[in-house]
C-alpha cells in the first residue's frame, strides 16, 4: 500500500534528470522578492534530490536511470538514503534561508510522501534484505500478511529518526516472535528451523554465567513453573507485601535459569530458556503492577548493581522489572537507561523552574510576589517568571504520567524533594491568570508595556492595558495567543493614530458612546473612592508578599489550607473540561463531515467532527435504541452539570443521515486515571465522594476506572455516562452494590470505600463527608419541574424503546395506580420514572448521611442531614 | 512487550487452512486513551476468539510491544479468560478503554497468526501515524 500520492508531484519537475545533471528551474511567475544565490542553489539540490527519488520509486519508461540503479536492493537502498540526506539538507538551507514554515511543511511533506513511495516499490525480500544489512534482526518475522504496508517499510524509512519509538516497536515484535520460536512454537507457521534456513543462518546455542548440569537446568525451569504458580495465586488472591514477594522470587528463578550454562542440553537449554521467558511473560502481562509490588525486585537489583538508584527513582514499576529482567532486549534496556537519564534531567528542570515561580507566585491565596514592573531591572524579571510560568506547566504535564508509578511514590512524603510535581502545585492557567491580573492593576500601563516589549511584543508601545495583560499572560495561558494579541495592538494602535491625525478640531466631550481609553479609565478611577488602588500600586502589591508557612498539621491553618487546595482541585476539573453550553445552541450548530478514525487503520465505529468554532466533537451512534440512549447521555451530563459535578457535556444529536445518537466535545490533555487508592491524595478523594453524591442522583454505577481521568491541572473527571439511569430504581446506596462491577470493572468510589474501611488509604487521607454538602445543596435547589423537564425525552423516548429500567417503572406505575402491569401505559411508565428521579433529588441528603454513618462508620456525618438550610 | 495465549502456538502451516468464509474467529484491537487525540485511541494489544469449544486456542493476546503501563487496564480487564460477551461489552464502552472489533484478515492460518496480522497492520500504518502520547 503506497500514498497513492502523485499529486505532491506537481510542485515539482519531472522529467529525465539524472543525479549529475542540475533541472532548469520552473518558475512560473517571476518571484516578488530577490531569491538569494543560496537559495536558488539549495532549490535546485531540493528538486534534482526529489526527482530522482521519484523516478527511482517508478522508473520511467526507456530511461537510463533505471539501467542505472544497481540492482543489489542494499545498494539501491544507499542510493535512496543519499538523495534523501541531499534533500534534507536542501530543505534545512532553504529555512536558513527564510523560506516560511508552510514552504517547509510542504517540502517535508513530499518528501515523505516520496520515500514511502520508494520504499513500497519494493518487494517483501528486497525489504528484508535491506532491513538485514542495516541492523534489524529476524526481518521474516514482521509483515506476516504479505500484503498491505510491510512494517519494514516504516522501519526503513528515513523521513523518520531511526530511534524513535513506532520503529523500536517492530524490532521488538520480530524479537518476541523469534522468542516464541526458540521455545518451540510457529510463528505464521514458521519453526525456528525454517527461519534459521531462511536467513541462512544457525540456531543459537545458549551460553550462561554458572556451569549447570542436566539436573539442576530441570530443577531451574521446575523452580519456574512454581514461581509463576505462585505469582498467579497471590496477585489474584492476596493484598499486600506477598505478591511483590513472589514476583521477586520468579523473578530471581528466571534470572537463574537465563545465565545457566550446559552444553549437554545444546539447543534444548535455548528452548527452556525460552519457554521460561514466554511463561514470565504471560504472568507479568495477567495482573496490575504497582510500584510497591515491584519494591522488593528493586531492593535486590539495586543490592546486584543491576539497577541504579537513579533508575529506580525515574522508572515506572513495569519499567523497572523490563530493565532488571535478563531476558529483556538489550536494545529495550539501552532506551530504558536512556529514557531514566531522561526523566532525571526532566524532574530537575522542573524542581528549578517551580522554586523560581514559588518565589514569585506562592499559592494558596496569596497575590503574587512580583516586584513592581516600574523598577528598572523588573521588567526583565516579570517577563522571565512569565514564561517560566508556561515552561513550568509543560514540565509538570511531563512528569504527571510517570512519577506516580515509580519508587518515588512510595515515600512518606512523596513530594518532599519534589513539590513541583504535587498535582497540588501545578500551575493552573486561569488561576494564575487572575492573579496575574490582580497584581497588573496597581502597575502603570507603561511599566507593563516595558514587560511586554521584553518578552517580543513589538506593538507593546501603543497596546491598551487589556493587551499587553493579555499578552504576558498568554505565556502561561493557552487562551490567549500571543500573535493575535500583538497583530490586534498594532491595529487598534494604528486606527487610533488615524483618528487621531483626522480630527481637524477637538471636540466637545460626549456624555454617551465611545470608549474611554485605557489611560483615561486609570485615571478617573483614581480619583473615585475606594478606587485608589486601581491607579497606583496598592501597598500590599508593593510589599513582596511572603511565601506561605506548611501549616502544622491539624491545625486550623492546615485545614483552611486543605481546603483551599480542594478547592482548587475542584475547579480546576470543571475549567478543564469543555463547559456545558444551551442545548438548543448545540442543536442549531452544522457539524462538519464525521472522520472516521478508520482512517488510522482500525475501524472504529464512532466518527470526529468539527463544530462551528473548529473544536472537536466526537459522535457516537445510537443503532439500538433509536436514540434513546444519546437522549439518556445527554439528560445524565445536563443534570450532572446543575450539581456542579464535573462531567464532559453531552447532547443528544441527530446527523444529517438521519442517525441519532449523542455528540459531545473531545477532552484532550487528560490522561487515564490509573494509580491505586494507597497512593490518592485527599483531593482526589474528595473528588470521588464528590462525583459519587452525582451517580447516585442519575443512577449511575459504571464508573470503573477505565472511565476516570484526571485533567491537565489535576482535577478528575468521570467519562462515560452511557449506563446512567439503567438500574434506576432497582440500585442501591451501598459499599458493595456494583451491578456491573467486578474485576477491573469496580467502580471507583467503591474501591475508595473499602479502601478506606480497611485502612488502605495514604496515610492522612479520609472520607471527608463535609465535602459532598454542596453537590447535594445544588441538587436540592433544581426545581422538580426543571428536573423533570430535562429528564422528559429519556422518560418518554426510554419507555417507548424498551431500555432496561423499563420493567422496574413499569412495576412501581402498577404499584402506584392499582392495576395490572400488563395495563401500564408508556406514559404511565415515564410518568414513574420521572417521579422517581425527582424523589431521588429529595432524598439526596438523607441518603448520603445514612449511608456515612451506617456504612462507612463516620458518625459526624450524621450533621449532612442538617446543613440543607 | 511479550506475547500471551491461552495455549501453545496453533496448528501448524500443513494443518491450517484458510479462514473459512464464516470465520469462527474475531478478532478486537484493544484501545487506551490517548491524551493527546482525546479519544481512546492507542492501541495495545490485538485480541482473538475462536467461538468453537473444541479451538486449538480459544484465545489469543497479542501485545503492542515496548507498552509498558498505558496497556494496564487490559491487562487487568482480560485476566485469564475472555468471552465473546465480554468483548462485544466493551465494543459499547466508551471510557478511557474501547475495543474496536475489526474483520479477520485474509489469509490467516490460525488465531494466532490472524492476530499478529492485525498487529503487523497497527505497526505498519496505525501506530506510526498517531502523535506521541504527550503530544510532542
Amino acid at each position: 500500500m503506497g500514498t497513492g500520492s502523485k499529486s505532491s508531484h506537481a510542485s515539482y519537475a519531472v522529467g529525465t534528470t539524472a543525479p549529475s545533471e542540475a533541472p532548469e528551474i520552473p518558475l512560473a511567475k517571476p518571484p516578488t522578492e530577490p531569491v538569494s544565490e543560496q537559495e536558488m542553489q539549495a532549490k535546485a539540490d531540493l528538486l534534482i534530490a526529489m526527482n530522482v527519488l521519484e523516478e527511482m520509486a517508478d522508473p520511467p519508461f526507456a530511461i537510463d536511470l533505471e539501467d542505472a540503479l544497481p540492482d543489489d536492493p542494499v545498494e539501491k537502498y544507499d542510493l535512496f538514503i543519499g538523495q534523501v540526506e541531499d534533500a534534507k539538507a536542501a530543505i534545512k538551507r532553504l529555512k536558513e534561508e527564510g523560506a516560511s514554515e508552510e514552504e517547509i511543511a510542504a517540502h517535508t511533506k513530499a518528501l515523505k510522501a516520496r520515500t514511502l513511495a520508494f520504499l513500497n516499490s519494493l518487494d517483501d525480500d528486497e525489504l528484508r534484505q535491506i532491513a538485514a544489512a542495516k541492523g534489524f534482526e529476524h526481518p521474516a518475522l514482521v509483515g506476516l500478511a504479505g500484503s498491505g504496508q510491510h512494517p519494514l517499510v516504516h522501519w526503513l524509512d528515513p523521513a523518520y529518526d531511526s530511534g524513535i519509538l513506532s520503529k523500536q516497536k517492530i524490532q521488538a515484535k520480530a524479537q518476541e516472535r523469534y522468542n516464541e520460536l526458540l521455545a518451540g512454537g510457529t510463528v505464521a507457521g514458521m519453526t525456528l528451523a525454517d527461519l534459521h534456513q531462511l536467513e541462512g543462518t544457525e540456531p543459537p546455542v545458549s551460553g550462561g554465567s554458572w556451569s549447570a548440569t542436566p539436573e539442576q537446568v530441570k530443577e531451574s525451569a521446575q523452580a519456574i513453573t512454581q514461581s509463576v504458580s505462585t505469582y498467579h495465586h497471590d496477585a489474584k488472591f492476596t493484598a499486600g507485601p506477598q505478591q511483590g514477594e513472589a514476583l521477586q522470587k520468579m523473578l530471581a528463578a528466571e534470572q537463574k535459569l537465563a545465565s545457566a550454562d550446559c552444553p549437554e542440553l545444546g539447543e534444548d537449554l535455548t528452548t527452556a530458556k525460552a519457554h521460561a521467558k514466554a511463561m514470565v511473560d504471560q504472568a507479568i502481562n495477567h495482573h496490575y503492577l504497582s510500584p510497591l509490588d515491584v519494591q522488593p525486585t528493586v531492593q535486590d537489583a539495586l543490592a546486584s548493581g543491576n539497577l541504579t538508584e537513579a533508575e529506580a527513582q525515574h522508572l515506572t514499576a513495569r519499567e523497572v522489572v523490563a530493565l532488571v529482567r535478563p531476558t529483556t532486549p538489550e536494545s529495550e534496556a539501552a532506551s530504558l537507561k536512556e529514557l531514566a537519564a531522561k526523566r532525571q534531567e526532566q524532574l530537575a528542570k522542573l524542581d528549578a523552574a517551580y522554586a523560581t515561580h514559588s518565589e514569585m507566585a506562592p499559592g494558596g491565596g496569596e497575590p503574587l510576589n512580583l516586584p513592581s514592573a516600574g523598577d528598572a531591572w523588573a521588567p526583565q524579571m516579570i517577563a522571565s517568571w512569565a514564561e517560566n510560568a508556561g515552561e513550568l506547566q509543560g514540565m509538570q504535564n511531563g512528569v504527571h504520567g510517570w512519577y506516580s508509578q515509580s519508587q518515588q511514590s512510595l515515600a512518606d512524603e512523596p513530594f518532599a524533594q519534589h513539590p513541583g510535581a504535587d498535582a497540588a502545585n501545578y500551575v493552573h492557567p486561569e488561576f494564575l491568570t487572575n492573579d496575574f491580573k490582580a497584581w497588573a492593576k496597581g502597575q502603570k500601563l507603561s511599566d507593563l508595556r516595558t514587560v511586554a516589549g521584553e518578552m517580543g511584543m513589538d506593538t507593546a508601545a501603543g497596546a491598551s492595558r487589556a493587551h499587553v495583560q493579555n499578552y504576558i499572560a498568554g505565556c502561561f495561558d493557552p487562551k490567549y495567543d500571543q500573535a493575535a494579541i500583538a497583530e490586534k495592538a498594532g491595529a487598534a494602535a494604528a486606527k487610533k493614530a488615524a483618528a487621531k491625525a483626522a480630527a481637524a478640531a477637538p471636540k466637545p466631550v460626549s456624555s454617551a458612546g465611545g470608549l474611554a481609553s485605557d489611560e483615561a479609565v486609570q485615571a478617573l478611577a483614581g480619583k473615585l473612592p475606594g478606587k485608589a488602588s486601581t491607579a497606583s500600586p496598592a501597598p500590599a502589591a508593593a510589599v513582596p508578599a511572603k511565601a506561605p508557612k506548611p501549616a502544622k498539621p491539624g491545625s486550623f491553618n492546615a485545614k483552611v489550607q486543605a481546603l483551599m487546595a480542594d478547592l482548587q482541585h475542584a475547579k480546576a476539573t470543571s475549567q478543564d473540561v469543555p463547559a456545558r453550553v444551551d442545548d438548543k445552541e448545540v442543536a442549531g450548530w452544522a457539524f462538519g463531515p464525521g472522520t472516521k478514525a478508520s482512517e488510522l487503520g482500525g475501524t472504529y465505529a464512532k466518527t470526529v467532527h468539527a463544530a462551528p468554532d473548529g473544536s472537536k466533537w466526537l459522535f457516537k451512534a445510537d443503532h439500538n435504541h433509536g436514540g434513546a440512549l444519546g437522549h439518556t447521555e445527554a439528560a445524565a451530563s445536563h443534570v450532572l452539570s446543575l450539581g456542579g459535578v464535573p462531567a464532559v457535556p453531552v447532547y443528544s444529536h441527530k446527523k444529517a443521515d438521519g442517525i441519532a445518537g449523542s455528540i459531545q466535545p473531545m477532552v484532550q490533555g487528560a490522561k487515564p486515571f490509573t494509580s491505586s487508592p494507597s497512593q490518592w491524595t485527599q483531593s482526589q478523594v474528595d473528588a470521588i465522594v464528590r462525583s459519587h453524591v452525582g451517580s447516585w442522583m442519575i443512577g449511575e454505577h459504571d464508573g470503573h476506572k477505565d472511565n476516570w481521568l484526571q485533567t491537565p491541572s489535576g482535577g478528575l473527571v468521570q467519562i462515560d455516562r452511557g449506563q446512567a439511569y439503567k438500574h434506576y430504581g432497582l440500585d442501591k446506596l451501598s459499599v458493595d452494590y456494583a451491578p456491573s462491577g467486578g474485576g477491573g470493572f469496580t467502580p471507583v468510589h467503591q474501591s475508595l470505600y473499602q479502601a478506606a474501611l480497611g485502612g488502605g488509604l495514604a496515610k492522612g487521607v479520609t472520607i471527608n463527608p463535609a465535602v459532598a454538602h454542596p453537590v447535594i445543596k445544588k441538587f436540592e435547589s433544581v426545581p422538580d419541574a426543571q428536573l423533570r423537564s430535562i429528564l422528559h425525552s429519556t422518560a418518554h423516548e426510554g419507555a417507548k424503546a424498551g431500555v432496561a429500567w423499563v420493567p422496574q417503572m413499569r412495576s412501581r406505575a402498577a404499584k402506584a395506580l392499582k392495576i395490572p402491569q400488563s395495563q401500564v401505559t408508556h406514559e404511565q411508565i415515564a410518568g414513574a420514572f420521572l417521579d422517581h428521579a425527582v424523589e431521588r433529588k429529595n432524598t439526596l441528603r438523607e441518603s448520603f448521611a445514612d449511608f456515612f454513618v451506617k456504612q462507612l462508620k463516620i458518625p459526624s456525618a450524621a450533621s449532612l442531614k442538617h446543613g440543607g438550610n | 512487550m511479550p506475547t500471551e495465549t491461552n495455549q501453545p502456538a496453533g496448528p501448524s502451516a500443513v494443518m491450517a487452512t484458510k479462514a473459512p468464509v464464516t470465520s469462527p474467529w474475531r478478532m478486537w484491537i484493544l484501545l487506551v486513551w490517548h491524551p493527546a487525540l482525546g479519544l481512546p485511541m492507542d492501541p495495545v494489544a490485538v485480541l482473538g476468539l475462536d467461538e468453537r469449544p473444541d479451538a486449538p486456542a480459544q484465545r489469543v493476546v497479542r501485545w503492542v510491544p515496548l507498552v509498558y503501563e498505558a496497556a494496564d487496564p487490559w491487562r487487568e480487564r482480560l485476566g485469564e479468560s475472555s468471552t465473546l460477551e465480554d468483548a462485544e461489552l466493551w465494543t459499547t464502552q466508551s471510557g478511557a478503554c474501547s475495543a474496536e472489533a475489526v474483520e479477520v484478515p485474509d489469509g490467516a492460518l490460525d488465531l494466532a497468526h490472524a492476530a499478529d496480522l492485525v498487529l503487523d497492520d497497527l505497526l505498519a500504518e496505525v501506530i506510526p501515524a498517531l502523535p506521541s502520547r504527550d503530544g510532542a
